[in-house]
């Protein structure tokens, strides 16, 4: 057993504890006065409660009400809110401090304990004392309500235990509206004098030599455990009548204060001010486990009323602790999960069933009683596993081999016990197990005989060691993880991590996810690191899904992270779970009572990153088109991952989708939206962003739409636009806008514009300084006379340059793009633009593992596939005759040939005479290469005397049961290894060579189906005879499958014979009217599937119709409807039948009676009628006229017709 | 001097590999280390004539010269001359073994593995253990308790009661003799051979584990995972070693054959291939013999 500490607070001396029933929060009570809500989980203060008025020493959450309730020395009991974190109110009544508090579990009562020698009972809804229950003779240190019974038990310094019965108060209490008033009235009386006789002593529990401090109850037992200043713990055990005491548990070296039940386990806890906890085994009273702390005395001990969390409260502050590991041992196994259930048992999961098996065996005999295992590890070569576990001091592991099959759970028969930690499995042969004393790695062989020792040195104590690859471990250190090869007993590689706890591999053997209780690194098989993670929650577990993501779960998540490092919340969780495998959308997890929980989530959000990180664009743009990917947080994301295109993809909103396109520099969408949102701001963004790209020409429409008439100006300046620029001059001529007019005139260097404007606007002298410095004596003569100003008077500068500053434009047109930044395209872009039908998306790449399930219960479906429905003719063409239908409605179906079809175009001598010892089948003779006597066998079986069709057959069978392995040096002729019919088959009587099964016959049948189908009349006669060829060199294991085999064989035939008539009948001169008649309808004879009979009946009605023998093709299309019963070719038959019934003659005799029994020969295509005498193929059961006796089967060319024979075998 | 790496490298099958490791043991100059190394070269085709002026060496040298179709007295003799050792009798019998003379091959290793230890022991009772079991299995060979792969299973047993602590760098001989008689046996086919394979191709994958990996699955009738296997080995990783490539296609092939028969599909084609470049495969070798028979069979009931 170990104590696993999750949460520690610094105080001063807490005196009590209690745990929230749902929430992760902690009330503790302090010496100091003060009440601290923790929540432990994150370890954060949430909030201190004060009012009190000195030390606090009982506190209690309500079981379901957001209240809690403290009491302390000041004689209070005070009712709190959790949700204004005020107090509610005060029950005052107790004359002295007041010990413990506590609310009953289903009525609105508090109980509490005081040093007034009295426990007072309390209804905080009306806020009036009850009850008060006197009888100890000294401090009542401690009192609680029976969890179910109405019961009490209290602990004093007077040195006894009582019990007592409080069903009174009950009745008295809890249904007024039952009671009649007088008995209300009396129960007022009643109170008033104190409730006596409510309340009544049911036992004293004498036995302890000083005061006792802490009595309970056990939760589901009549037991009652108590601890006193006589450092003992005692258990004592209740009747309905009477109470003593059972044993007493020694071991305290000071005053105990507090002792409960393990609310689960057959444990007791007590604390003491020995500044020990310590664990007692009920059962045997003996001592289980103890703790010590330092410096710290301990209070009080408490347990979660929910989840398996103590906490203890002591000088210093609180500790929260969890008695053993709760987290299942699992390994994988390919695609099954070994793990140990909560009883210790050994159990599998299968991935693909998703079912947990029986148990294999129960292993509560190895290790201690009390102590999870810590690991295991799964040799499946050997069916066996590796137990590491611990008793108190030393750890242990042990090897047991697992029966083949799980039939419930068994002692297991052959275990290895042996000292020494972390045993693992690093080859089919061979474990590793760490000698802590010896500070060596040794190997062992699976007789436990260590084979090698290897010394670890190096800095850091080795924590764990964990399979690391075939032949390797990884040794977790403190300070680091080091990879270590077994087998050559050296480091290959190592990384500086701290206490690194779990491991987890990627599928492909790539990446190491190392966790440590808040850390993630994500390391490669090298251990190189590629990316590490902080988690402010406990990180549980981890697995990788197939395409390399990491899910991980803490405590109360389940997350994903990607190597690149970004990471999210894919669910929250209510318990904690420990993942073991990701598939698809599938988490498979174990809870802590070691069951199997298959989580569903949704991976779009991390496959989509993924594509993202990978560039994987195809598989974006998939994931955009099927699922709904919506929302702020991925468009954030998508931005600050630098695809502010994509982002685009997602969003409709104007202004967003404005500001994604500017970010990633598409004008076009930009542009839009401008005009869209249509604002001042918006415009501005869009001509900076397209100026920087130098699009002049949109930033000429943004100036335009926003007037921005100076800056236009200046665009067409720089861009060399004159034209345009000569327009602004008019235009703001036209505008009346002067300033701009001069502004217009300077770019365009019209020095006679601007001097007219300056004198038109009344500024002559301007005017003048410009006609004088561009040397225009005339136009400056003009400006004085009408100034009236004679050229003496003014004042000149001293200084005009005549040169002209203005400099023309170099080039003939207008620059109308100047691209700065290049705006290629993204991929993305491209795609959307319209190449989305060429990417090759597969749309199945992602769900195709979710289809797995079903793809292998469509494998186990009909033996037939081609169910189709009965629409349309396949690749029959039924159509290149007239009927002479004189309706115009009546349209001939069209259809070509193929369309709309897939268009499918040395042995180890002694096994070799057992099989064929255990079998004569021709199948096993020819497998054993005794290819004469399977000869022999086919021919007294099934008169066969055509082999060469069988040749490759033969080759096949064969060849299908021999593989062959390179030796060594290669040069040597390899090694042949035979393939049984079972791989584990151990009995020599049972031994056989594979054969491949029934659905290699039916897979073959199918495909001469779809040859039928798309009217490949002659490559599906060659299909249905190779049907027929497998099937006479079949063996099948039952008689189902030989009945299937047998029917197949009938089937084919079948579909040989109708073939070959209608192929005989296609070879007919046109003239031959009559015999092409005859086979027609003959070819309707053939047992057939329905969909293709339904064609040769078209085919026979067509024929009979239109030569005129409108009663047989009333039959025929009768026969026709009882199968096509909807469409146009049911349409057409039912107006053939209609016009042919009243005709109804026949205009040719043929020799076709559909209502005589008869069968056709094959051979000459005439009808055999019944008691004609006939002779039969002994393969195939082929009717023959008797003048065929004696020639080859035309169905499989293969056997004599009439030869004698005994029948084919085939049943092994 | 410790050749773990080497051994593991060679037995795998990655003899480029196998061979840089023997270079960096270079300075030894133990017949270990040449023995290797000249494996290594020949598989690897690099060799005409060893560069070796050593007894091992000059027996190399003659065992090449036969290769190319000279008889084997030239390098009986050589044999004869060099002084005793154990990968001397391994290139003899490996020479005698190839020439088809399976019995006196083994007679060869047998003889020489009575009481034998040290360097080299194991590398022939790993030959023994093969000859044993193709003799047991060459066509037309009778029932023979001398041959086979009981024979095979002994010759391995009594090696190991020989030796019973062996180096730690000599344990994947032993395994691949172990392999070998448990392939050829069917016995551990879903256990301890199976994970033997499974392992050597996470360890150390290449053509020649893969191809094990291979013959295992189809011995459990694991067709996905076959299928799985031969597309690995037909990808262009492994289709670009090249040497290994030549080395080892027949191999491919000849399972192709197996597991296109196992589908119930017609495996001509393949078989065609091998035919062609390995007629002296035994799958070619059994199918020119049953084609045969089949001749006679048409033939007799035709008739």
């Amino acid at each position: 057993m170990k104590m696993l500490t999750k949460f520690e607070s610094k105080s001063t001396r807490a005196k009590g504890l209690a745990f929230h029933p749902s929430r992760p929060w902690a009330l503790v009570a302090l010496f100091s006065s003060s009440i601290q809500l923790w929540d432990y989980r994150m370890g954060t203060l949430l909030h201190k409660f004060e009012d009190h008025e000195g030390p606090v020493r009982g506190i209690d959450f309500h079981p379901t009400q957001p209240l809690f309730v403290s009491a302390g020395d000041d004689y209070t009991i005070k009712v709190w809110s959790l949700d204004t974190k005020k107090c509610l109110f005060t029950l005052n009544g107790h004359l002295d401090y007041v010990r413990t508090v506590f609310f009953h579990r289903e009525l609105p009562w508090i109980i509490s304990a005081s040093d007034d020698n009295t426990i007072r009972i309390w209804n905080w809804q009306n806020r009036k004392e009850i009850a008060c229950l006197a009888g100890h003779s000294h401090f009542v240190m401690c009192a609680d309500f029976h969890p179910t019974e109405d019961l009490v038990v209290s602990a004093s310094l007077d040195e006894t235990v009582r019990v007592w019965d409080i069903s009174g108060l009950r009745k008295r209490h809890s249904a007024p509206s039952t009671y009649s008033l007088e008995d209300q009235m009396a129960a007022q009386q009643n109170l008033i004098e104190g409730g006596f006789g409510d309340c009544v002593v049911k036992f004293i529990l004498e036995g302890h030599s000083r005061g006792v401090n802490w009595a309970s109850f056990h939760p589901t037992l009549p037991l009652i455990v108590s601890g006193g200043d006589d450092r003992q713990v005692k258990l004592w055990r209740m009747s309905s009548t009477k109470a003593w005491e059972v044993d007493t548990c020694r071991g305290h070296t000071n005053n105990v204060d507090s002792v409960i039940f393990h609310p689960h386990q057959n444990l007791i806890i007590s604390v003491g001010e020995d500044k020990t906890i310590r664990v007692w085994d009920l059962d045997k009273r003996t001592p289980v486990k103890q703790f010590k702390r330092e410096n710290d005395r301990f209070w009080l001990v408490r347990a979660h009323p929910n989840i398996n969390l103590f906490g203890a409260a002591h000088d210093s502050g609180i500790m929260v602790f969890k008695l053993d590991r709760e987290r299942p041992c699992s390994v994988l196994n390919q695609n099954q999960l070994l793990f140990v259930n909560k009883e210790k048992q050994v159990q599998t999961f299968d991935y693909h069933k998703k079912i947990a098996s029986l148990p294999y065996v129960s292993l509560k005999k190895i290790g201690h009683t009390w102590n999870a295992f810590r690991s295991i590890s799964y040799n499946p070569s050997q069916h066996s596993i590796l137990v590491n576990c611990s008793d108190n001091q030393s750890d242990k592991f042990a090897l047991c081999t697992l029966p083949k099959q799980p039939t419930g759970a068994i002692e297991p028969t052959n275990i290895l016990e042996d000292s020494g930690s972390f045993a693992t499995f690093v080859a089919r042969n061979r474990f590793v197990v760490y000698n802590s004393s010896s500070s060596a790695l040794e190997v062992r062989g699976l007789d436990n005989k260590v084979t090698k020792s290897i010394k670890i040195t190096g800095e850091g104590s080795v924590r764990n060691v964990v399979y690391g690859g075939p032949g390797s471990v990884l040794i977790l250190k403190s300070k680091s993880v080091v990879l270590f090869d077994v087998q050559q007993g050296k480091t290959l590689a190592d990384v500086s991590l701290k206490n690194v706890k779990y491991v987890t591999w990627s599928v492909d053997g790539q990446y190491i996810a190392l966790m440590s209780k808040h850390t993630i690194t994500i390391v490669t098989k090298n251990l190189e690191i590629i990316t590490s993670m902080h988690e402010t929650i406990r990180v549980k577990s981890a697995s990788w899904d197939e395409s390399g993501v990491l899910i991980y779960s803490t405590l109360n998540h389940i997350k994903y992270t990607l190597l690149n490092g970004d990471n999210g919340i894919i669910k929250t969780l209510e318990k904690t779970l420990y993942i073991n495998k990701v598939q698809g959308k599938f988490v498979y997890a174990l809870n802590r009572e070691g069951e199997i929980e298959i989580v569903t989530i949704d991976p779009t959000e991390y496959r989509f990153k993924k594509a993202l990180v990978n560039r994987n664009f195809p598989e974006v743009l998939r994931l955009i088109q099927n699922s709904n990917l919506v929302g702020q947080n991925i468009i954030s994301y998508l931005q600050k991952a630098g695809f502010p295109d994509i982002a685009l993809q997602f969003v409709q909103e104007p202004q967003t989708r404005f500001d994604l396109a500017l970010e990633h520099g598409d004008l076009t969408v930009a542009l839009e939206e401008a005009q869209k949102l249509d604002t001042d701001a918006a415009w501005e963004q869009l001509g900076k962003a397209a100026l920087q790209q130098g699009n002049f020409q949109l930033v000429e429409v943004v100036y335009q739409t926003q007037k921005s008439f100076d800056k236009l100006s200046f665009l067409y300046l720089v861009t060399g636009d004159l034209s345009k620029l000569s327009k602004m001059e008019a235009i703001a001529e036209h505008r009346g806008d002067l300033s701009s007019l001069i502004l217009n005139t300077f770019y365009s260097n019209s020095a006679d514009k601007r001097r007219a404007v300056f004198a038109d606007a009344g500024s002559l002298p301007l005017a003048y300084a410009i006609a004088k410095s561009n040397k225009d004596d005339i136009a400056a003569s003009q400006i004085l006379e009408k100034a009236g100003i004679d050229e003496q008077d003014i004042a000149l500068p001293d200084y005009i340059s005549s040169s002209a500053h203005y400099k023309a434009p170099m080039i003939a047109d207008p620059i109308l793009q100047w691209p700065l930044e290049a705006a290629e395209p993204s991929f993305f872009e491209k795609a959307l633009a319209g190449g989305i039908e060429n990417l090759s998306v597969d749309e199945k790449s992602q769900d195709r593992e979710l289809d797995v399930g079903s793809a292998s219960m469509a494998e186990e479906e009909a033996t037939f596939s081609d169910e189709e429905q009965v629409v349309d003719d396949g690749g029959w063409d039924m159509g290149e005759e007239d009927l002479g239908l004189e309706e115009e409605e009546f349209v001939e179906p069209e259809s070509v040939p193929g369309e709309g079809v897939n268009a499918k175009s040395g042995t180890e001598e002694s096994e070799l005479t057992q099989w064929s010892k255990n079998s004569k089948l021709p199948y096993v003779l020819i497998a054993c290469g005794a290819f004469e006597a399977a000869a022999q066998a086919l021919n007294k079986q099934a008169g066969v005397v055509n082999f060469e069709p069988l040749r490759p057959r033969f080759h096949e069978i064969f060849e299908s049961c021999r593989t062959y392995m390179a030796a060594t040096p290669i040069e040597l002729p390899s090694i042949i290894g035979l393939i049984r019919a079972s791989a584990d088959e151990e009995e020599r009587g049972k031994l056989l060579p594979f054969v491949a099964g029934i659905d290699v016959v039916t897979g073959k049948m199918n495909e001469g189906f779809k040859l039928f189908k798309a009217n490949k009349l002659e490559l599906a006669i060659e299909v249905f005879r190779d049907v027929i060829y497998t099937i006479t060199l079949l063996a099948v294991s039952n008689e189902e499958d030989e009945a299937l085999a047998r029917k197949t064989l009938t089937k084919a035939r079948e579909y040989i014979l109708g073939i070959s008539i209608e192929l005989a009948r296609r070879a007919l001169q046109v003239e031959d009217v009559k015999r092409n008649l005859e086979l027609a309808s003959y070819f309707t004879t053939a047992k057939l599937l329905p969909p293709h009979r339904s064609t040769a009946l078209q085919v026979a009605m067509s024929q009979s119709f239109k030569h005129k023998n409108f009663i047989q093709a009333s039959y025929f299309a009768g026969e026709f409807l009882k199968i096509v019963t909807t469409g146009p070719r049911f349409d057409q038959a039912h107006k053939i039948k209609d016009r042919a019934d009243l005709m109804a003659h026949d205009a040719i005799e043929v020799d076709f009676d559909p209502y005589a029994e008869f069968t056709i020969c094959a051979s000459t295509f005439t009808p055999i009628y019944k008691d004609t005498p006939a002779v039969t193929d002994p393969l195939t059961g082929t009717k023959y006229h008797v003048s065929q006796k004696g020639r080859t089967d035309t169905i499989a060319g293969l056997s004599k017709i009439g030869a004698p024979a005994s029948g084919l075998r085939i049943l092994l | 001097m410790d050749l773990f790496a080497v051994k593991q490298q060679y037995y795998t099958g990655n003899y480029k590999e196998a061979l840089s490791r023997a270079a960096q043991n270079a300075s030894e100059s133990s017949e270990t280390v040449e023995f290797y190394r000249t494996k290594c070269q020949q598989a690897l085709g690099q060799l005409d004539v060893p560069n070796s002026a050593t007894p091992l060496g000059a027996v190399f040298t003659e065992y090449f010269a036969s290769a190319k179709g000279g008889d084997l007295s030239k390098l009986e003799k050589a044999v004869a001359e060099a002084p005793s050792s154990l990968f001397v009798v391994n290139v003899w019998a490996t020479a005698q073994a190839r020439a088809g003379e399976l019995e006196k091959a083994l007679k060869t290793c047998t003889d020489a593995l009575e009481d034998a230890t040290g360097p080299g022991a194991v590398e022939l009772a790993l030959l023994a253990v093969q000859i044993a079991v193709v003799a047991g299995q060459k066509v037309g060979s009778g029932t023979a308790g001398s041959t086979g792969s009981s024979a095979g299973a002994r010759i391995l047993q009594n090696f190991l009661a020989a030796n019973d602590e062996y180096p730690n760098e000599d344990e994947i001989v032993v395994n691949m003799a172990d392999s070998y008689v448990n392939f050829a046996l069917g016995r551990e086919t879903s256990g301890s051979n199976f994970y033997f394979y499974e392992e050597l191709c996470q360890t150390l994958p290449c053509w020649k584990s893969q191809l094990g990996l291979l013959s295992l699955h189809l011995q459990q009738q694991n067709l996905p995972e076959a299928q799985a296997v031969v597309e690995l080995l037909e990808s262009e990783f492994y289709q670009n070693q090249s040497e290994s490539a030549a080395l080892y296609t027949p191999e491919l092939l000849a399972n192709k054959v197996t597991l296109a028969a196992m589908h119930g599909e017609h495996p001509d084609a393949i078989r065609a291939e091998l035919l062609d470049v390995k007629p002296e495969h035994p799958l070619s070798e059994n199918y020119r013999v049953n084609d045969a028979k089949f001749d006679e069979i048409v033939a007799k009931y035709g008739a």
